[in-house]
């Protein structure tokens, strides 16, 4: 993933959210920020503590036409989504 | 009023059932979507309703889902205008595909692409037309291409092929094949190697066309040329093309054998160094005329050839051109050397004839003077036996038989008849032509012959002609004089001994000279007419003394080294009996008794005849022709005092001469006594005298002795 300087980066910190929580906050703010995310003017990074959403949301998001990507930090994950590469 | 309370709670029971119906729908639902989604599901996180709705799972999820929906189609789109793209492309490709399958399948030429490990990767259609075998078949046996080569040709195609699986370029490879139907064809291969756009060999692609039908006519027209060729060169006539700067294009073989020239001389020489010097400027207006474009006709020119000979041709000229340009001037020549000789002597001759003619009429005339002369020359010599007049007298005969024999010559020349022949001494013969010939001459003559020699059966005159003309041509061989032998000897010839002679007796006489000699190259030209070294000379001596030698039965040879001498050697054919003496004087007079008519149309020649009839003791009476004769003889025996002997001229112009009047007089008289007498000693009669009915002939002038000898011959007593 590369750096994009002039991209809008977004951070969405969902940790201690419970779960399911963690998806659907996730996709409210993936539907919020539709236009820009897909038109690449900006970028999303979710932090979550759970696991399976490092599975859920990056399905979810390539389903709707993102490119996603994970990154384990010390006691959380990053989900980085953004524009698919065209 | 209040309601009761137990409506409010059972209202409140139901609202609370309705809404605990609906939160449980909505969280099922919510759940439902969640584990679609791959979550787990939120009953187990205590989510109380006002956090679930406020968290709205319905909702976003719903909207996620149109994202996806969204994204679907987008990537629906994507794919069907792929879709779109790639059967364009397909479609692009299979057009290109066709249009180059088109140029492959109905190609003529069969075309093929071996792979770089052998394989066929590809082969026209056209190979079926071609080899008789279809694709599928070379498919199948990728060896049948080189199976189908005929073995003389194979290890040339295994050249080629080496060179081409190499990567290299090997020429254009000509080689025959084998049908499927077992016809044998010509190929023309041409091959090369192929590179993908990465430079990789990608094997090699070649294309073979069937070109036996210009094979055959290439053969056709080499063999047609050589045909020509070898007609031109195996004609007899000259044939040659020359170019407008006049170098030699072409000569046929007839024309360097006919003038000698090598490839060299014909590489190097014009036509105009061919042309005889004398010809050339002639040549060279005749040239530029027909390179103008005139017909010239018949031309005739001289050649030089390269020894020097002078050859005469005549032909035609013709100028070939191209574009209204001159290519070439083309000849047809033929040597007519040979025929311009034969014409000249063909005119030569009729000159000589004409000549001939005149002077056998001089001669005739002549002989019948002389027959005056000689006659009155001998009755004179009777008066005067002896004395200085008498010898004068005796040159003078001799002289008139010199005479006489010169117009026999003549008319021999001129006539060239059958010789009268009889029994004469080869000696006497020979002795007085030597001495007359070389009269005046620096040469001698030295004589050979035996005592014993055999007298020639032969007419005098004409032999003694070829003596004399033998002896001329030694003593004109020594200009600074010498020696001629002449030696005589008899032969006895035995059958096919001395070709062509018959068996019988001869007589050979040689005669030799020690003068330039003969080069071989003439010697069997020497007895053809007008063949002649000297200047003067006619070339007729040598021919006539064949001819009269051949008519005489014998036979002339000749042996001659050039710087030596030559030797001429004549046969003539001889008799053991004495020949008749020819000289010595008039001797004793043969006294005749008889009557005798003698016939001739000229009266010098009665009166002469008349006086020597009585100088010999004869009863002469002379009448001037046929009629006359026969009317005389009539008379004469009707009277009982016939004639015993007639003695007629053979011809009589104007009447009837002796030839037509002895067959009246046999039938008058069957046992008449006619002697014929003529100047022409080759008139057939003359020869063959017995068959006309005469019983002796006497040859024209006569003296009187001749006369004597041939009336004692026919008058008996």
């Amino acid at each position: 993933m590369g750096e994009q300087p002039c991209v809008n980066s977004v951070t969405l910190d969902l940790r201690g959210q419970i779960c399911p929580a963690t998806l659907l906050k996730s996709l409210k703010q993936l539907n919020e920020m539709r236009g820009d995310l897909g038109s690449g003017a900006s970028r999303l990074t979710i932090l979550t503590d759970h696991r399976d959403a490092t599975v859920t949301v990056p399905e979810a998001a390539g389903n709707m036409g993102y490119a996603v990507s994970v990154r384990k930090e010390d006691r959380h994950y990053v989900i980085t989504v953004e524009a698919a590469r065209r | 009023m209040d309601k009761e309370p137990d409506t409010r709670n059972r209202e409140v029971e139901e609202l609370s059932e309705r809404c605990r119906l609906l939160s449980a729908y909505i969280r099922e639902k919510a759940d439902q979507l969640l584990v679609m989604m791959g979550s787990k599901p939120l009953d187990a996180s205590g989510l109380d309703d006002r956090a679930l709705v406020a968290l709205d799972p319905i909702g976003t999820i719903a909207e996620s889902f149109a994202q996806v929906i969204a994204h679907i189609h987008d990537v629906n789109a994507k794919l069907r205008s792929e879709i779109a793209e790639r059967r364009r492309t397909e479609e692009a490709l299979r057009e290109k595909e066709g249009r180059f399958r088109t140029l492959a399948e109905f190609a003529t030429d069969w075309v093929f692409w071996r792979g770089p490990d052998g394989t066929l990767i590809y082969v026209a259609p056209a190979c079926e037309a071609i080899t008789g075998y279809l694709p599928g078949e070379f498919y199948a046996n990728p060896g049948l291409a080189e199976s189908i080569i005929h073995s003389e040709d194979r290890s040339r195609w295994n050249v080629h092929r080496h060179i081409a699986d190499g990567e290299g370029i090997p020429g254009a490879l000509e080689f025959r094949i084998i049908t499927k139907g077992g016809e044998t064809r010509w190929i023309s291969h041409v091959c090369r190697p192929v590179y993908g756009e990465d430079g990789a060999f990608l094997g090699v692609r070649g294309s073979n066309s069937n070109v036996t039908e210009r094979k055959r006519a290439m053969n056709a027209l080499q063999e047609s040329e050589g045909r020509v060729r070898d007609f031109l060169d195996n004609a007899i006539d000259l044939v040659q093309s020359v170019s407008p700067d006049g170098s030699l294009l072409y000569v046929n073989r007839a024309w360097r054998e006919a003038l000698g020239y090598g490839d060299d001389d014909i590489a190097r020489l014009t036509i105009f160094d061919i042309v005889a010097p004398e010809r050339r400027d002639h040549c060279r207006a005749l040239f530029r005329r027909v390179l103008a474009g005139e017909d010239v006709g018949r031309v005739e020119t001289r050649f030089v050839a390269r020894d020097g000979r002078i050859i005469t041709v005549e032909g035609n000229f013709n100028c070939r051109f191209e574009e209204g340009r001159p290519t070439a001037a083309r000849s047809i020549f033929r040597d007519v050397t040979e025929k311009k000789r034969m014409e000249e002597e063909i005119q030569k001759a009729s000159t000589l004839e004409s000549i001939g003619i005149l002077a056998g009429g001089i001669a005739h005339d002549f002989n019948n003077i002389l027959t005056a002369i000689l006659g009155n020359i001998s009755l004179a010599r009777l008066e005067l036996s002896h004395g200085i007049a008498s010898a004068r007298l005796e040159e003078a005969e001799k002289a008139s038989v010199r005479a006489r024999s010169l117009t026999q010559q003549l008319l021999t020349f001129s006539k060239g008849g059958a010789p009268i022949r009889n029994p004469a001494s080869a000696e006497e013969l020979i002795r007085e032509t030597a001495g007359f010939s070389l009269r005046g001459s620096n040469v001698r003559c030295d004589f050979d012959i035996p005592a014993d020699l055999w007298s020639v059966i032969v007419d005098e005159g004409q032999v003694s002609q070829v003596i004399g003309n033998i002896i001329i041509n030694a003593d004109q061989a020594m200009p600074s004089g010498g020696i001629v032998e002449v030696r005589a000897e008899n032969a006895a010839v035995g059958a096919g001994e001395e070709p062509p002679l018959r068996a019988g007796d001869y007589v050979r006489i040689s005669i030799r000279d020690h003068g330039v000699g003969i080069p071989r190259e003439n010697l069997a030209r020497i007895f053809n007419p007008f063949f002649t070294t000297r200047e003067k000379g006619t070339g007729l001596g040598l021919t006539t003394a064949y001819s009269i030698i051949k008519r005489h039965e014998g036979t002339i040879r000749v042996e001659s080294e050039v710087g030596a001498g030559t030797t001429i050697s004549i046969y003539l054919p001889a008799s053991r009996k004495e020949p008749l003496k020819k000289y010595g004087g008039e001797g004793p007079l043969l006294p005749g008794r008889g009557r005798i008519l003698v016939m001739d149309d000229e009266e010098v020649l009665r009166d002469v005849a008349l006086d020597i009839l009585d100088a010999m003791g004869y009863k002469g009476t002379a009448v001037k022709d046929g009629a006359e004769a026969l009317a005389e003889y009539r008379a004469a025996m009707e009277a009982g005092r016939p004639f015993d002997v007639v003695i007629m001229d053979l011809t009589v112009p104007g009447g009837m001469g002796g030839r037509e009047a002895v067959g009246k007089l046999l039938e008058i008289d069957p046992a008449a006594k006619v002697v014929v007498s003529s100047g022409y000693s080759n008139d057939p009669v003359m020869s063959d005298y017995r068959r006309y009915g005469f019983r002796g002939v006497i040859a024209k002038p006569y003296r009187i002795r001749d006369l004597g000898e041939v009336l004692g011959a026919v008058v008996p007593g």
